[in-house]
């Protein structure tokens, strides 16, 4: 029961900031947007993935996509996430692409069946040359997270896994809500030099995001 | 240094929908332009991907700048409904003075078992938003040490309603459109100017718990902000 609340509280918690940034794009602001597509793309390039088996072709579909989702943003009816309304799309612009590499004949009949259905979870997840399974970053970003001071830890804690506001872990913690925030950058801050490392690591020439 | 480390605190309480409409506003021009700002958004949304998901992708292409260049003057479509600009065209000037002695009337014969932000914030919800109403709104009550806490905005114009961190008085201040003007009650609204700008008339007015003097300064500088 506590986990299914926690997992309620942290998907609306998610949904409202999503929507508030989507609400700013209907307004005509698209660096609201823009945070949009930073904060999913790469979730979308995975799904996209599924159906393309080739990297560039799912970033390909994945920008589609968002092109799509900002140019009908006004018919986004704020009813289910912002998350699974792009995601149906990029699900819809893959199953495109298949159909029409299916009718030149590049791909094998087994790939999709007459009616062009097919179910996603059966598709092959390949992972190529600098994408990784979660299970490496994840390992090194617990133990990042371990190694923070407790406050840090503890505020950064509750706000990851319980979904909790910043309000909620000032009372728990008991103090100021300010500090919460201050508490929970600083965590922040040495997760992502922890995942700056990382990439370099793993890919010495491109961690950068380009300007 | 300390301005950047500021920025960023404020990135991250973003990401956690923690961050007041102004704050978001300064924050958003701030990401936009900046390239450590925007990777330190992407990192987060990384971080916490990562720690819940099973699958988490890293080192894709970034698709954000591309899209920016492509879409940044792109509007989207407008739905049913929705296709009617916010702008005005000169033709509706005559209507701003039909719209005057509306607004001499009400004031007049006030009615007061209806309030000015019940009745605009019903006719505001229905229709689409107007960022250059947001900018101005905001503009106006700029220096005055208020907090923005709610925000409703339409095609037929945009409802805010501020709060003074000095005084804890609260107020509204709206902007629409001259030709909505007969169809939003403006009740309380003491204080009322008309702005002309090349795309129209446009009708802010202020009201609620504000000195005199305030809601002039308010006026003073919306009507500078539009026109200038």
């Amino acid at each position: 029961m506590a986990v299914y609340e926690t997992v309620e509280r942290k998907k609306n918690s998610n949904k409202d900031i999503d929507l508030a940034l989507v609400r700013r794009v209907k307004a005509g602001d698209y660096r609201a947007f823009d945070l949009l597509v930073i904060k999913y793309q790469s979730r979308l390039v995975s799904t996209a993935l599924k159906f393309s088996k080739d990297l560039q072709i799912a970033e390909d579909i994945v920008q589609d996509s968002f092109i799509k989702a900002f140019k009908s943003i006004n018919s986004f009816r704020e009813d289910s996430t912002f998350y699974t309304w792009v995601y149906r799309i990029t699900v819809n612009t893959a199953k495109n692409f298949l159909v029409s590499k299916k009718r030149k004949g590049e791909l094998l009949a087994t790939d999709l069946s007459d009616d062009g259905s097919f179910d996603i979870d059966s598709l092959e997840t390949d992972t190529p040359d600098g994408i990784l399974k979660a299970n490496e970053l994840k390992e090194i970003l617990f133990d990042s997270l371990n190694g923070l001071g407790e406050e840090t830890k503890t505020a950064l804690t509750l706000r990851e896994f319980e979904g909790l506001s910043y309000e909620q872990i000032s009372e728990i913690v008991n103090c100021p809500v300010g500090t919460v925030r201050s508490r929970i950058f600083r965590g922040r801050e040495v997760l992502e030099e922890t995942i700056k490392k990382y990439k370099q690591e793993i890919h010495p020439n491109k961690t950068q995001m380009k300007s | 240094m300390k301005g950047n480390v500021i920025m960023k605190e404020k990135i991250s309480a973003l990401a956690d929908g923690e961050l007041s409409e102004f704050e978001t506003r300064r924050v958003l021009e701030e990401i936009s332009s900046n390239p450590e700002y925007r990777e330190f958004w992407r990192n987060i949304q990384l971080s916490k991907e990562t720690f819940n998901e099973d699958d988490v992708m890293i080192n894709t292409r970034d698709l954000s700048e591309f899209l920016k260049i492509k879409l940044n003057k792109t509007k989207p479509k407008a739905t049913k409904g929705e296709s009617k600009s916010l702008y005005l065209q000169k033709k509706y000037l005559a209507a701003s003075f039909v719209g005057f002695f509306a607004v001499m009337t009400y004031s007049l014969f006030p009615q007061p078992e209806l309030s000015f932000y019940d009745q605009a914030s019903e006719k505001l919800l229905t229709a689409i938003e107007s960022p250059e109403a947001i900018e101005v709104l905001n503009g106006a009550v700029s220096g005055l040490n208020v907090k923005l806490q709610n925000l409703e905005s339409n095609s037929k114009g945009t409802l805010a309603s501020y709060i003074s961190h000095d005084s804890g008085q609260t107020f509204k201040v709206s902007l629409y459109p001259i030709e909505e003007i007969n169809k939003i009650g403006i009740i309380e609204a003491s204080k009322i100017s008309y702005i002309r700008s090349e795309d129209g008339v446009y009708v802010i007015s202020i009201s609620g718990d504000l000195a005199l003097e305030k809601k002039n300064q308010i006026l003073q500088r919306a009507n500078f902000l539009l026109t200038k």
